[in-house]
């Protein structure tokens, strides 16, 4: 292993591997001025590091020392580990740099993540697992307001100012402007919410069980969105498209414009969240809206060309349906 | 609507997996060099590009480094791979001790090719021309887009493929076939990497 690696791994207390396995090879470090290079791919790698007996002990997670994300999520998992109430959550970890690189180790579980897992659930038991982490993922949002108060929680969030961006960006990027007039009018009757700090990027794959629970992983975007109900739907909707795998007609919209159990049981998850987070139905609907219109232009900046068309025909899906005078709120939480 | 450009993953990612004791100077040799080089200036003090190792003129010692763009193309210029053994001695000579011959190649054991072909006994040819020491390791899905480099080894394949490899039927079978020992089956491309 290289020297500059073993130096970093040895000042947070971990020995040279018997073993390296270098995976999610991104882009090269140093040199970097960002961790996004043109292209808007990530910059850096991840290491799994093995025992002598070919076992895995870490995954450490190499960025560029100018990466944000993840000087974010060293800072927001150093800051959330130290609450006792976090311990059953959030997997040990370190966090080291120098001369351009910065490491995020995490201590290393056998057991497989939930994307690896969900095909093979059950409904009732894909729900189930579902609340639980939606509880979870609230339990740490709420601690987080607390231990890291500079992430802004409960602060007023405009829906239509703060997806003005991402409007723009999409329009830029040649998405019918009717499309989006009409997402902006359902964001302007949502108003104002307050912020509720979310995952950002949480879906089955950044879950690990453990024993009865769960543990939440990566935590580069932590905070960095804070309008409710992100996270519910990131799960929801990515949920969907792993367990409907290539039997997937359409999109997780298109499903929920449907009658059948799926749609009604992740209508009732969404409910539920809506009461936790005392948002009133105009609200709600506002929120998912901004949750559709910032994935997708996210995934346009960034992701793979089939996601982002698949986020395009959602977005064209919504907008349509709103079109029709159909209620998103009916559509995607029984409201009104 | 406009597209994204699709990432590129880093040829010289495999620097992170070896010890160097100088990081000075690097050669990056055969077509297409510029991107390369690039890549390793992140890494050395000076980046030397050459097309081919044909009449090279520097000296013995030289390099910390020595990386090839191509492996398949700069035989080409070597009597297509008759003057294979040349080329390895050549490499050896420019590098100084403690230097690192990189070169990817096609993996024999996946395209069936054991008897023949320029991967062919890389290795043993590695030592007979001077490195001290060889180490393997997978690019997968290729060698001209490596997003994983994995030891070659079965204990390594075998984490590899339980922990962040394919799942469903064909992970089974993949994570079975590196169990039984068979893991070079696995893989299209093999990146050798020799210490001087």
């Amino acid at each position: 292993m290289n020297a500059q690696l073993r130096n970093l791994l040895a000042s947070v207390g971990i020995a040279e591997p018997a073993e390296t396995v270098l995976i999610n090879n991104m882009g090269p470090i140093p040199p970097v001025a960002s961790e996004r290079d043109g292209s808007g791919s990530l910059r850096g790698f991840n290491l799994l590091l093995l025992d002598d007996r070919g076992q895995p002990t870490h995954l450490c997670k190499c960025r560029p020392e100018a990466s944000a994300s993840a000087r974010r999520e060293a800072h927001v998992l150093a800051a959330l580990r130290r609450d006792p109430a976090l311990a059953a959550v959030l997997l040990p970890t370190w966090n080291a740099s120098s001369d351009g690189m910065q490491l995020v180790v995490y201590r290393f579980e056998r057991e497989r993540d939930l994307a690896q897992r969900a095909g093979r659930y059950g409904r009732e038991r894909w729900f189930r697992a579902a609340r639980q982490i939606l509880a979870l993922a609230n339990v740490v949002s709420s601690r987080a307001a607390t231990v890291l108060p500079e992430l802004g929680a409960g602060r007023p969030i405009t829906l239509a100012e703060a997806m003005r961006r991402p409007l723009a960006d999409l329009a830029a990027a040649g998405v019918n402007p009717l499309d989006l007039a009409d997402l902006a009018r359902v964001l302007a009757e949502g108003g104002t919410v307050r912020a509720h700090l979310q995952h950002g990027d949480l879906w089955a794959a950044n879950v690990l069980p453990h024993g009865d629970g769960w543990w939440l992983l990566d935590f580069e975007h932590y905070g960095a969105i804070s309008v409710p109900l992100y996270d519910v739907c990131h799960f929801l909707r990515t949920g969907h498209e792993l367990r409907a795998g290539r039997r997937a007609a359409g999109t997780w919209f298109d499903s929920q414009c449907g009658d059948d159990d799926e749609a009604a049981r992740c209508r009732a998850v969404i409910r539920e969240q809506v009461t936790a987070q005392q948002l009133d139905d105009r609200e709600a609907a506002g929120a998912i809206v901004y949750y559709f219109t910032e994935f997708t232009a996210r995934a346009h900046r960034y992701a793979p060309a089939t996601t982002r068309q698949r986020s395009l025909a959602e977005l064209a899906s919504l907008a349509a349906a709103i079109r029709r005078g159909e209620s998103v709120g009916r559509i995607c939480f029984g409201g009104a | 609507l406009t597209a994204a450009a699709a990432p590129e993953h880093p040829k010289a990612a495999w620097l992170w997996l070896v010890d160097r004791p100088r990081a000075e100077d690097a050669l990056v040799v055969g077509p297409d060099a510029g991107g390369l080089a690039a890549e390793l200036a992140g890494h050395f003090t000076r980046v030397v590009t050459a097309p081919t190792l044909t009449a090279f003129p520097h000296p013995a010692g030289a390099f910390d480094c020595v990386q090839m763009t191509n492996w398949a193309t700069v035989l080409e210029s070597t009597d297509g791979g008759a003057g294979i053994d040349d080329l390895l001695a050549e490499c050896r000579r420019l590098l100084r001790p403690g230097g690192h011959l990189s070169v990817a190649v096609d993996n024999p054991w996946w395209y069936g090719r054991l008897r023949r072909g320029p991967g062919t006994a890389l290795s043993q040819r590695m030592h007979v021309a001077g490195f001290r020491k060889v180490r393997r390791f997978f690019e997968h899905p290729s060698h001209h887009n490596p997003r994983c480099l994995i030891p070659d080894s079965t204990l390594a394949t075998v984490a590899y493929e339980t922990h962040h490899g394919a799942s469903g039927a064909v992970g089974v079978a993949r994570r079975l076939v590196a169990w039984c020992g068979a893991h070079r089956l696995l893989y299209r491309s093999i990146r050798y990497v020799s210490l001087a």
